[in-house]
């Protein structure tokens, strides 16, 4: 009990955090702590191509494509609670009812076979960090969580109260059990993720001048569209124009300057 | 993360090639998505044609430089810095960033599955008009959205950004650009120095 106290005080602690944010330029991610998060990024990438990336490679080789879509089903059917409860509280009534529909439909597997996605409900995650943004709550600072990965305050605490709202958290008796099963659960989350991601990340880190800067921006962007549901920013519903940064885009008539050699020193 | 991750190496394959699809609306000349349906067109034409690697990629090359505005986005990614760029500067890192974005894309060229890209519509947005479009693989139900940013230039259309499951190539670009010019006192240069080291990274690995 004193837990949930704990984790409830810590919530509102960093949801009271959101309210406040720097200004910064359009488009960039405000990060004050910039460098304690360059370090974190740091060791978490070194934890990835140490642990993460080996594991996820042999997870791929090993086991046959069909297995890992079962773990994957499985892993989001376990997850479909928190999904149901956050579209509730946004107020989303499509939400609540297309992910209430797909717990139904995949239920009697217990959600190692997604037969949802084939009646045309796919996947629709929703966190608390979303529905604290539709209550209108800003991102805060960016913050790379140490294994969690890139986040921000706002997203943070809407992972602490994610795991209360979590219905397996309070199943059973045997504590140490429960904790395994939920330590258990992301860490074969992590490895699917990588091994259904492997190249992509490679590629990721492989092209960029500025992994760190590459994957923030990614994040934040990402995160907008999730909580829009994917749906095109208002004001370009409304008519008017959502380019935003775009503004001030000139485009260029000029034919670029052709070199001759494509050599490179 | 993972379709952002999965979506941004999409624009790699996209740029490797994919089909229009048949969805495609009327190829009226004013019309921003039929101009996106050409661009896929051609470039899946590419893939399939029997040529050598170093001449699909400068045939790719050539494509891209007709229908995107690769010194307008160049110009876009560097923001408030190309102002404050020497003229050398600013001609080193257009070249520099051209072929780095171009390598990049036609790297995937090989990795072509069969996708196929479906037209949905076009909207207007201030001065561009953005298309959105989904890509289907043949072999799975999983869909990608896209959006693309086209502008009316003197020299016809051009595309300037593509948006893959509301993640923007050119403001991530710009963004991390903006990130490694911060991180060095303000110095263009230090981009130039850092794309060009990492095209001969990406070379000498065979990429």
């Amino acid at each position: 009990m004193r837990r949930v106290t704990f984790g409830t005080s810590l919530a509102l602690f960093l949801l009271a955090g959101c309210a406040s944010q720097g200004t910064v330029e359009d488009g960039a991610v405000y990060d004050p702590i910039e460098p304690a998060n360059r370090l974190v990024f740091a060791v978490n990438d070194a934890v990835d191509t140490v642990v993460l990336q080996p594991t996820a490679y042999v997870y791929k080789e090993v086991v046959p494509a069909p297995i890992r879509e079962v773990v994957r089903n499985f892993l989001d059917w376990l997850s479909s609670p928190v999904y149901i409860a956050n579209s509730a509280l946004q107020g989303d009534l499509d939400g609540l009812k297309h992910n209430a529909a797909r717990f139904v439909a995949n239920s009697p597997m217990f959600g190692m076979v997604d037969s949802a996605t084939g009646l045309g409900l796919e996947r629709r995650p929703e966190d608390f960090g979303q529905t604290l943004a539709v209550w209108g709550a800003e991102d805060g600072p960016y913050i790379v969580l140490p294994l969690f990965g890139p986040s921000n305050l706002r997203d943070t605490g809407g992972l602490v109260v994610d795991h209360f709202m979590d219905p397996i958290n309070y199943i059973g008796d045997d504590e140490d059990a429960r904790f395994r099963f939920q330590v258990a659960r992301r860490v074969v989350g992590a490895v699917d993720f990588r091994a259904q991601n492997f190249q992509q990340i490679n590629d990721l880190k492989a092209t960029s001048v500025d992994y760190y800067a590459r994957v923030r921006t990614i994040y934040k962007q990402r995160r907008e569209a999730l909580i829009r549901n994917n749906t095109p920013p208002p004001m370009a519903a409304a008519g008017g124009s959502s380019s935003g940064e775009f503004e001030e885009y000139q485009p260029s008539n000029a034919p670029i300057e052709q070199s001759g050699s494509r050599s490179i020193d | 993360m993972g379709s952002i991750l999965r979506a941004l190496t999409l624009i790699v394959l996209i740029a490797g090639g994919l089909t229009a699809g048949p969805a495609a609306p009327a190829r009226a000349a004013s019309d921003a998505g039929a101009f996106v349906g050409e661009f896929a067109d051609k470039a899946i034409a590419l893939v399939s044609a029997d040529v050598s690697t170093a001449e699909r990629r400068d045939a790719f090359s050539k494509l891209v430089r007709d229908y995107f505005d690769m010194p307008g986005i160049g110009r876009f990614l560097l923001g408030r810095y190309w102002r404050t760029a020497t003229e050398a500067e600013q001609e080193a890192y257009l070249k520099a960033f051209t072929e780095n974005m171009i390598y990049t894309y036609s790297r995937r060229f090989d990795e072509y599955g069969g996708q196929k890209l479906v037209i949905d519509g076009t909207r207007e947005d201030g001065r561009f008009d953005v298309v959105s479009s989904r890509i289907v693989s043949p072999n799975s139900n999983e869909e990608y959205r896209l959006e693309w940013r086209v502008i009316e230039t003197e020299g016809g259309k051009k595309i300037v950004d593509i948006v893959i499951e509301g993640v923007s190539m050119s403001v991530t670009q710009r963004q991390e650009y903006a990130s490694v010019i911060q991180n060095n006192g303000g110095k263009v240069q230090a981009l130039i120095d850092a794309l060009n080291r990492q095209m001969a990274g990406l070379r000498s690995s065979g990429g």
